[in-house]
């Protein structure tokens, strides 16, 4: 990041196409406001610097550190009980940290209640108000701002015709379906013109194929205010097609903070790599790095060449393989350069490719692609491109795939 | 459908039921229309409509009952607000010694009236306050709390929180967020509790009796009454407490019917 540009002073993260009246006083961005000033506090929307939260003797969550830009989708992934929530609660002023600040769009919001904060919240379930119909859901937030009856129709009306709900506003949230509740939950975090826009497992309650149609419905309207979006997700299929960029925690902790590709391609840790789609961990010590260039030498003797590895990865020490499955190929002769044995334990025809669960002689489990007819219980070598396989520091836990549960389930089936 | 001897002998055994569960209340509705013979209204002599046409003949009976009215409600205001509140907090937070006020919330429901109309009785006679309205009202407010607190704390068991944060999150001061979104949806258990409350308080004698001084409340005229007269006027307050009750029941039937359709 260079020198703070003067045109990102005062910036609001709403595109002004989207004409809705201002409902809450803005609060311009100046530098003079806070006490240290820096650029990235100035430039993002959300701020968690260095935040720590603790349950009694339970730390949910440890020396978070983040930012979140306007305009950006951002994904907070991990598995349960990582911290997430409590992350986004802490955001959304529901907890305060143990430690640390919580800045909203470069203000500390220490003390803030939640409704005095410029950020809303889609929460899991959407907490729709039951007694209230659609319109008045909607109209709560304006209307707790106190703005003036005309303008709330109007705020509520536009609200409703960018989630598709304006045929419904006399109904009661009972009289909806999963999927017109999420919209409606939308339409009301929205109308307030939030600074960013707080979804808590969003599409956890709908069906696959309603989930897929909401991830496309969330990033056109995304899109069409020009929110900034958080996201908290468990499902990682979800933050990846969705996201600009994801944090990735593990037990309260950021594991790595980066586009979907950059977390897909070049995790940080161990954790990552197995967290984030299917990776298969090999064992192998580095016998020379020259340039960018490291060659390692695999368990039985063979060795293969990667210029992608992380820090830390030095001559000697050993290191984990770590190999997508689509840079896996199968051969029916051994080749040359580095291959696993292995025997073809399932085959799973999937349309472009083939899904094969491979296993080794060790009974280590390996998930690859083929093309064409592959016959379970045909043997073969597992094999890949240099380069394609990325060098993670220390040793893995286990040898072959690891993945999600979900991966594994469908490898299996 | 053709129904066998058994059935037939188990709806006969409901009526009887039934019939013995509400024929003290057909004969006061009944005898509230008696002309009879003498200043108790014990045996049927004629119909008539006298009672209903001078209901406030005797006036120690009528300004009992106004009285009875003015503590029934003052005492239902004060325990509605005071018990909702201290259900919303057993039932929404934590804190130390919540199990003890959980305890002691059903005592007052468990003790025996006397018990506790003597113990009041004790404690307005060493801080001085004189029997009248204000002890009435102070210990009728004490035993509905608790019916308040109980049956509040029951229907609100399984409210969703979380509806007091989304509208936080929307930027409701907590005072708009109870008034427009807890309360309301909590309405029915305080009508509930408000209806018994109100209830209890004007048909309690026992406690009322032993800290009422002077003025009497309804039953406790009835009661003094008794030695000189039992006049039909009495039917005709029970009836129209009765009237005005059932009226209050069904409607908050229909009510409920149809939000439960609009749901």
């Amino acid at each position: 990041m260079g020198a703070p540009s003067p045109l990102r002073l005062g910036y609001y993260p709403f595109v002004p196409s989207v004409s809705i009246a201002p409902i809450r006083k803005e609060r311009p961005l100046n530098a003079a406001d806070h006490e240290s000033p820096s650029v990235t506090i100035e430039q993002s929307v959300i701020t968690l610097d260095h935040v720590d939260k603790s349950f009694g003797s339970f730390v949910a969550v440890r020396d978070l550190v983040l930012d979140v830009a306007p305009g950006e989708f951002f994904a907070l992934l991990g598995p349960s009980g990582c911290g997430k929530t409590t992350t986004l609660r802490m955001i959304a002023g529901f907890d305060q940290p143990t430690s640390g600040r919580v800045l909203l769009g470069g203000h500390d919001q220490a003390g803030i209640p939640p409704h005095k904060r410029s950020i809303n919240t889609v929460f899991q379930q959407y907490a729709l108000f039951p007694h209230l119909s659609v319109f008045d859901n909607v109209a709560f937030g304006p209307r707790s701002r106190k703005m003036s009856g005309a303008a709330v129709v109007e705020a509520v009306e536009r609200l409703l015709d960018i989630v598709h709900m304006e045929e419904f506003s006399k109904r009661k949230p009972a009289q909806l379906s999963g999927g017109q509740q999420q919209r409606v939950a939308l339409a009301r975090a929205l109308v307030n013109r939030p600074s960013a826009l707080l979804l808590d497992e969003p599409l956890a309650a709908l069906d696959q194929k309603l989930r897929q149609v909401m991830q496309f419905e969330l990033k056109r309207i995304q899109r069409e205010t020009g929110t900034t979006f958080v996201l908290v997700t468990h499902d990682q299929e979800e933050a990846l097609s969705m996201s600009d960029r994801i944090a990735v925690m593990s037990q309260g902790r950021i594991e790595q903070i980066g586009s979907p590709s950059e977390i897909y391609r070049t995790p940080a840790t161990m954790f990552v790599a197995g967290f984030i789609g299917t990776a298969n961990m090999l064992p192998a010590t580095v016998v020379d790095i020259k340039g960018a260039t490291a060659t390692v030498a695999l368990a039985d003797g063979t060795r293969t060449r990667t210029n992608r590895m992380q820090s830390g990865v030095a001559v000697g020490k050993a290191v984990t393989l770590m190999l997508r499955p689509e840079s896996m190929q199968l051969t029916s002769t051994r080749p040359d350069g580095p291959s696993v044995a292995v025997t073809i334990s399932d085959a799973t025809f999937q349309g472009a490719h083939t899904r094969l669960a491979l296993r080794t002689d060790d009974g280590a489990m390996f998930l690859g692609h083929g093309k064409g007819a592959a016959q379970v219980g045909e043997q073969g070598w597992l094999t890949w491109p240099d380069n394609d396989a990325f060098l993670l520091a220390g040793e893995a836990r286990s040898v072959g795939a690891t993945g999600t549960d979900v991966d594994l389930v469908e490898a299996s089936l | 459908m053709k129904l066998g001897w058994g059935s037939r002998l188990l709806s006969v055994w409901a009526g009887v039921a039934l019939l013995f569960l509400f024929t003290p209340i057909f004969v006061i509705v009944a005898f509230s229309f008696n002309k009879p013979l003498s200043t108790y209204n014990y045996l049927w002599h004629k119909f008539s409509f006298d009672a209903w046409a001078h209901p406030f003949r005797y006036s120690q009976l009528k300004d009992a009952f106004l009285l009875s009215l003015r503590v029934a409600l003052l005492a239902t205001f004060i325990s509605v607000v005071l018990g909702t509140a201290m259900a919303l907090a057993l039932v929404k937070y934590r804190f130390r010694g919540k199990g003890l006020i959980n305890t002691l919330l059903v005592l007052p429901l468990t003790m025996p009236e006397v018990v506790l109309g003597f113990s009041l009785l004790t404690v307005f006679v060493a801080i001085n306050w004189d029997r009248g309205f204000r002890t009435v009202v102070v210990a009728h407010v004490m035993f509905c709390m608790s019916y308040v607190a109980t049956t509040v704390k029951a229907r609100i068991r399984g409210f969703d929180w979380r509806l007091e944060d989304a509208a936080a999150d929307l930027g409701a001061d907590p005072w708009r967020t109870f008034t427009k979104v807890t309360f309301p949806l909590i309405l029915p258990g305080v009508a509930a509790a408000a209806l018994l409350c109100f209830a209890l308080s004007l048909d309690d004698f026992i406690i009322t009796y032993l800290n009422s001084g002077l003025k009497p409340t309804f039953p406790v005229a009835v009661w003094t009454l008794k030695r000189a007269a039992v006049p039909p006027q009495i039917n005709v307050f029970a009836t129209s407490v009765l009237v005005v009750g059932v009226t209050l029941a069904l409607g908050g039937m229909a009510l409920q019917r149809r939000s439960a359709r609009a749901a």
